[in-house]
């Protein structure tokens, strides 16, 4: 089972962010880190990461450079930018509230429903 | 390789910039069908599942569009930034035009953009604001050299274009230009025009004439060549900027640099304009809609700037006919118009000259 479309696009910048807070990474390894680390449950179209990221990349929260691996090919590489840490760490607390209350609201809906 | 071709031919954005997207999700592509090569697919069905793994072309080609091409709101706002900061100088100026004291917030305020923006430029930074405020941050020079003619002019056959031009042109001899062609232009281009004027003969009369004129409109291009190269080769050529940040830059000088001398009322009027223009440029997902913005702004203050001036020569001259209003009105309107958008429009022209050149080799 795969997370809807809607949640994953509205919640790529934390999923980004978290992955690259580990090491820096290249677009198709945040694909393929996502993946395994959510045993399947996130996968997304691999295109449209980009939109994401260049759009992390010009808040300033990631930073984008160019490396040469084997073979003589260029990659872009991210890592996180101390301001995207801050982000991230703000994004975290704002999830886990979130989450907290939503578990909340859904504990209080079944009561009533068994009720 | 569909997918990429697909995506190209979709994707609205300048050169530089299109070609290292194009970059990025090539290697992602070549990677995820070396993998499956790896993993014993066929060649070409490894290439085309690539490409659908990648998703749907027009989608991708349009989020990223949108994403290069539309500044933030804070960005955008922090672009039209200078712009009512002039306003706001313009206003706290005790002795408008009296003596190069009376300019000295203006020459503080923006010398401060200057190194602000000569810092960022140091360190490889190209954002859209920084287009804004480095173009704003060069019409001190403008403005010094108005007063420089006031007072020398007594004494010496020294001309507000001339110092301008000198002006630019050091700047691009100071080591901007790394191609000895483009530096030998902007050099020539810098002396010859000025250096022309000075040698005119200076009569109170000379203003009047139709070579007058053609004079100063020759100068007024010699200086638009100048600036728009310098924008084209700061930001255009830059691994990190594009056409738009250099029709940025072009905005902000001349935006800035020919709102002098107007009425304060004219200044709002430009002022506000010039704000919603910058706005409209930054946000702008299409780069038709920037180029669109950029001659409608070279209009409007072609108008303005005409009406302004024909109030003026009606006042010398209150027999005119209304028709005869009228035509200058529109001639001088369309002069202006074409003066103002051509540095905003020329970045977008070299660049889409690039591509179909390139276009053709690829053809070849």
């Amino acid at each position: 089972m795969s997370a809807p479309t809607e949640l994953v696009k509205g919640n790529a910048s934390i999923l980004i962010l978290s992955c690259l807070a580990r090491e820096s990474m290249h677009g198709y390894r945040i694909v393929k880190e996502l993946e395994q680390m959510s045993e399947g449950y996130f996968t997304m179209r691999e295109g449209t990461l980009y939109p994401h990221l260049h759009q992390l990349e010009r808040d300033g929260l990631i930073e984008g450079y160019w490396e040469t691996v084997t073979g003589g090919r260029e990659r872009k590489m991210y890592r996180i930018a101390e301001s995207g840490k801050a982000e991230l760490a703000r994004k975290r607390e704002e999830w886990s509230r979130f989450q907290a209350n939503v578990n909340q609201v859904l504990g209080l809906a079944q009561c009533g429903a068994v009720a | 390789m569909d997918f990429l071709n697909e995506v190209e031919k979709r994707l609205d954005l300048p050169r530089g910039e299109k070609t290292r997207v194009m970059a990025e999700l090539e290697t992602h592509w070549m990677e995820v069908r070396d993998e499956l090569i790896a993993s014993g697919t066929n060649p070409a069905l490894a290439g085309q599942q690539a490409g659908r793994r990648l998703g749907a072309p027009e989608d991708v080609a349009a989020r990223l569009s949108s994403v290069h091409n539309s500044a933030t709101w804070k960005s955008a706002l922090l672009a039209a930034a200078p712009v009512p900061a002039l306003l706001v100088l313009v206003f706290s100026q005790p002795h408008k035009g009296s003596s190069i004291l009376s300019t000295l917030p203006f020459m503080i305020l923006f010398g401060v953009l200057l190194v602000g923006s000569v810092r960022e430029l140091m360190h490889g930074r190209r954002t859209i604001w920084l287009a804004s405020w480095l173009g704003a941050s060069f019409v001190p020079a403008r403005h010094l050299s108005w007063h420089f003619y006031y007072l020398v002019s007594e004494n010496v056959a020294a001309r507000i274009d001339f110092v301008i031009c000198v002006v630019i042109a050091a700047c691009l001899v100071a080591g901007v230009w790394s191609n000895r062609k483009w530096r030998m232009a902007a050099i020539a281009l810098g002396v010859a025009g000025p250096a022309f004027l000075c040698l005119y003969p200076h009569h109170g009369t000379a203003v009047q004439s139709a070579q007058f004129i053609l004079l100063v409109l020759g100068i007024n291009l010699a200086e638009m060549a100048l600036v728009t190269l310098f924008a084209w080769q700061i930001f255009a050529r830059h691994s990190y900027g594009n056409a738009a940040q250099a029709a940025l830059f072009a905005i902000a000088y001349f935006g800035f640099g020919f709102s002098m001398g107007l009425s304060i009322w004219l200044i709002i009027g430009v002022t506000v304009l010039q704000v919603v223009l910058v706005i409209l440029f930054a946000r702008s997902p299409k780069l038709q809609h920037k180029i669109m913005a950029g001659v409608a702004f070279g209009y409007v203050y072609g108008l303005v700037l005409a009406a302004r001036a024909l109030i003026y020569h009606s006042h010398l001259n209150p027999d005119r006919s209304y028709l005869a209003l009228g035509f200058s009105l529109c001639a001088t309107a369309a002069v202006y118009a074409i003066l103002y958008a051509l540095p905003v429009v020329t970045p977008f022209a070299i660049d889409m000259l690039g591509r179909r050149k390139e276009r053709m080799q690829i053809a070849e």
